[in-house]
């Protein structure tokens, strides 16, 4: 995992210690991003790099429009949202629109939980990178909905490879180095909650109660 | 929602108050949440506690997390190793103990602070010499903790392994091992600091 000291993490971005336990206590940065290693000044604290990074500059952006305690609804991974309808998911341009008549199938429901579009979202981005056809990204979402579900929660990693002509996809709490074999293709590897931050901001009014 | 008030030895049920009163001999095993606790006698909560304000005078020991928004302690907090306090602001004219984590924004003790580690942004922790009587009582001369890291520091009296923040003043009295600091530093002479690390400027005592 690429991880980036308190330290560094303070230099770059340019908030104080007081921020940022300010946002860890308001649950806007999540608890098991604060990774306690040794280091040779002592026990030092991590974080994983990107997702760090781009949690605060949310903060950063919005901190002046929304209170904490908004700021927290929208983008704590525990709060409260709203199940959407697939009806209302048309407007979220971010997903693939075959992946949409799916849904209610591969979720066994009409309305769907925020992590179920998160992970539809991450679905139809990597298809667009990796360029998978649409029967393809399909099948993917089918297969990596079970195993996603058993985690249920956005703070995970979505890393999709390729076997031959199949595609999969494994789900980890933390980035992992994966070393496959020579049949095995690494294609993407994704932060499902980088994904949910700009997802809650833009569709505010779809997400949040 | 109801208020409590206990006055004898009983026990609160979890749930949700306007206010708790506690003045006698209490316990709690589930969690409460409450706009204001106030605990007077001796208590004992194995559940979390959720409270706008906490105000103990007595002598409380808690097994699981603790958020406030204000918690004022004159009397002896003890928190059970693992668990969390966190709150805005933390005044402390007692004893606070825990093997586990503070947060607060402002903190600000002229009591004892024991514990492993305190996070803020303005941390005051001055231990006075002589001590008062909640802090004689339980034996405790000074304040102890392993890491206090805030963007504003200011202690004495404290022993802790490490300090990291961006202002940090190390008043009388003081052992720290390790001192990280990134905007001004004032060391008095009564107190021993191990290694120094950071991009900082000495500063007088009573400058900004």
């Amino acid at each position: 995992m690429n991880l980036i000291s308190k330290k560094d993490l303070l230099a770059i971005t340019g908030i104080s210690y007081g921020q940022l336990y300010r946002w860890k206590r308001e649950r806007l940065i999540p608890e098991e991003w604060f990774l306690k290693q040794s280091a040779y000044t002592g026990q030092e604290t991590f974080f994983p790099r990107e997702q760090i990074l781009s949690r605060i500059k949310s903060i950063l952006d919005l901190k002046d429009i929304y209170s904490l305690e908004e700021l927290a609804k929208i983008l704590s991974p525990e709060s409260s949202v709203e199940k959407i309808s697939v009806k209302d998911l048309m407007e979220v341009e971010e997903i693939d629109q075959e992946l949409l008549e799916i849904l209610p199938e591969v979720f066994d429901e009409d309305r769907f939980e925020f992590f179920e579009v998160a992970l539809t979202i991450a679905i139809s981005q990597t298809a667009k990178r990796i360029g998978l056809s649409q029967e393809a990204m399909k099948n993917l979402l089918r297969k990596s909905a079970a195993a996603a579900m058993q985690l249920k929660t956005v703070n995970i990693f979505c890393t999709v490879f390729l076997i031959g002509e199949e595609y999969h996809a494994v789900f980890t709490p933390n980035l992992v180095a994966m070393n496959f074999d020579n049949e095995i293709e690494m294609k993407e590897q994704l932060p499902l909650s980088e994904i949910t931050d700009s997802i809650k901001i833009k569709y505010k009014h779809l997400f949040i109660k | 929602m109801k208020g409590l008030k206990l006055e004898g030895v009983g026990r609160v049920s979890g749930g949700e108050y306007d206010s708790i009163k506690l003045e006698g001999v209490s316990s709690c095993s589930e969690n409460i949440k409450a706009e204001d606790i106030e605990i007077e006698g001796v208590f004992t909560c194995g559940g979390e506690v959720e409270a706008g304000r906490m105000y103990c005078q007595g002598v409380s020991d808690f097994k699981s997390n603790i958020r406030a928004k204000k918690v004022i302690v004159s009397g002896v907090f003890n928190i059970k190793e693992g668990a969390k306090l966190e709150a805005e602001e933390i005044s402390c004219e007692g004893v606070i103990r825990t093997g586990g984590e503070i947060y607060a924004d402002v903190l600000r003790a002229d009591g004892c602070i024991s514990a492993r580690e305190v996070y803020g942004d303005n941390i005051t922790i001055e231990t006075h010499f002589p001590v008062n009587r909640i802090v004689k009582l339980f034996k405790t001369s000074k304040s102890d903790i392993k890491l206090i890291e805030a963007t504003t520091i200011k202690i004495s009296g404290v022993t802790a392994d490490t300090v990291n923040g961006t202002d940090i003043t190390i008043g009388p009295n003081c052992k720290v091992n390790s001192v990280d600091c990134s905007g001004t530093l004032y060391v008095d002479s009564t107190s021993t600091v191990g290694s120094i690390t950071g991009n900082y400027a000495i500063r007088e005592y009573g400058q900004p």
